[in-house]
């Protein structure tokens, strides 16, 4: 079963750019609706100015959280979808052992297994959450980057 | 993303209110200085001595006037000899459109230099053969004190000529005496 695959990567680019368009395009009503508000103001322009300024605070607290939050962890994800597809590939059969708590690698956050890998146990990530993995099972696993891409045959015969 | 938005405001919180504190500044100043007054709307009056304390007479002075949105006034006691002679020649003949000062203040002052000539107002104050200013009548000066102190027997009204409004874009100083002595 594939869980990482380069259509993720390139989905993951393609998001970016949407919400980055989105960004602009909401800076851009925002400034039109400011200005406007400016510009349709009389003498007694109390109201108005009240629009702007709770417009002007929505817009920056949304900039905030785009910026530190949202764009920010759109970014981490693309640089790990990258690494990760272009990392070498590994085959390794493990036997499941136990799932630890999560770590946040490279700003994602991750599921961390651990598997017995031939004499040692070995830390693997995996990022989907849909995942299961039975303790003692073994599995082929296919990793680019320490990151489980794939879960194979895990019968060591139909390997080739 | 709650969960992303949750945790990152422990360390954001600061961002987010020093944000809204500004927005918050700077919409007021800006929208005070779209909307201030042009030089053209206002009425700044220099006064020689003690204004009494309220707004009465700017309040009255804005409904004459329909064009006129601010009536501000600068005042300096003339008995402070060297601080008045500072204001006056800085606030006064620089930064005002109206000066209402006592004679003796006038009789001392360069005419020529600071004021526009004033003509066909009532009784002329004449300095070097021309009309710079015009007397307060005794009717309107009974009037005037309820909001300006005179401590001396005569005042002059005089139009500053470097003003916009002395014949410069507007004629706004000359209504505005007309309206103090006639």
């Amino acid at each position: 079963m594939m869980l990482v695959k380069d259509e993720d990567r390139v989905a993951a680019e393609r998001k970016k750019k949407q919400l980055l368009i989105l960004y602009i395009v909401i800076a851009c009503v925002y400034v039109a609706g400011a200005l406007l508000l400016l510009f349709l103001s009389s003498d007694s322009y109390i109201p108005f100015m009240v629009g702007d300024i709770v417009l002007s605070i929505a817009f920056a607290w949304y900039s905030i959280f785009f910026f530190t939050v949202q764009f920010d962890y759109q970014v981490k994800w693309c640089r790990l979808m990258n690494k990760v597809t272009g990392a070498l590939v590994e085959s390794v059969y493990g036997v499941f052992v136990k799932e630890e708590a999560r770590k946040t690698i490279e700003g994602v956050e991750m599921r961390i297994l651990i598997f017995q890998v031939r004499d040692s146990e070995r830390e693997l990530h995996l990022l989907r959450e849909d995942a299961t993995f039975e303790k003692g099972k073994k599995y082929l696993l296919v990793t680019q980057a320490s990151v489980i891409v794939e879960i194979g045959e895990q019968d060591e015969k139909k390997v080739s | 993303m709650k969960k992303r938005f949750r945790d990152s405001l422990p360390s954001e919180w600061l961002k987010y209110l020093v944000v809204t504190i500004l927005c918050v500044v700077l919409w007021m100043w800006f929208f005070g200085m779209y909307h201030s007054p042009k030089d053209t709307e206002k009425i700044e009056v220099f006064f020689a001595g003690h204004v009494k304390s309220g707004n009465a007479f700017e309040s009255l002075a804005e409904k004459q006037f329909d064009y006129l949105k601010s009536v501000s006034i600068a005042s300096a006691d003339p008995a402070r000899k060297n601080a008045f002679q500072q204001k006056y020649e800085t606030v006064g003949f620089t930064m005002s459109d109206v000066v209402i000062v006592p004679e003796s203040v006038a009789n001392a002052t360069q005419c020529e230099t600071a004021f526009a000539e004033l003509t066909d107002m009532g009784e002329a104050y004449i300095q070097n053969e021309i009309s710079y200013g015009v007397y307060i009548p005794e009717e309107k000066k009974t009037w005037l004190a309820q909001y300006f102190d005179f401590t001396e027997e005569r005042y002059v009204v005089f139009a500053v000529a470097s003003s916009v409004n002395s014949g410069g874009k507007t004629n706004h100083s000359f209504d505005f005496i007309e309206w103090i002595v006639r």
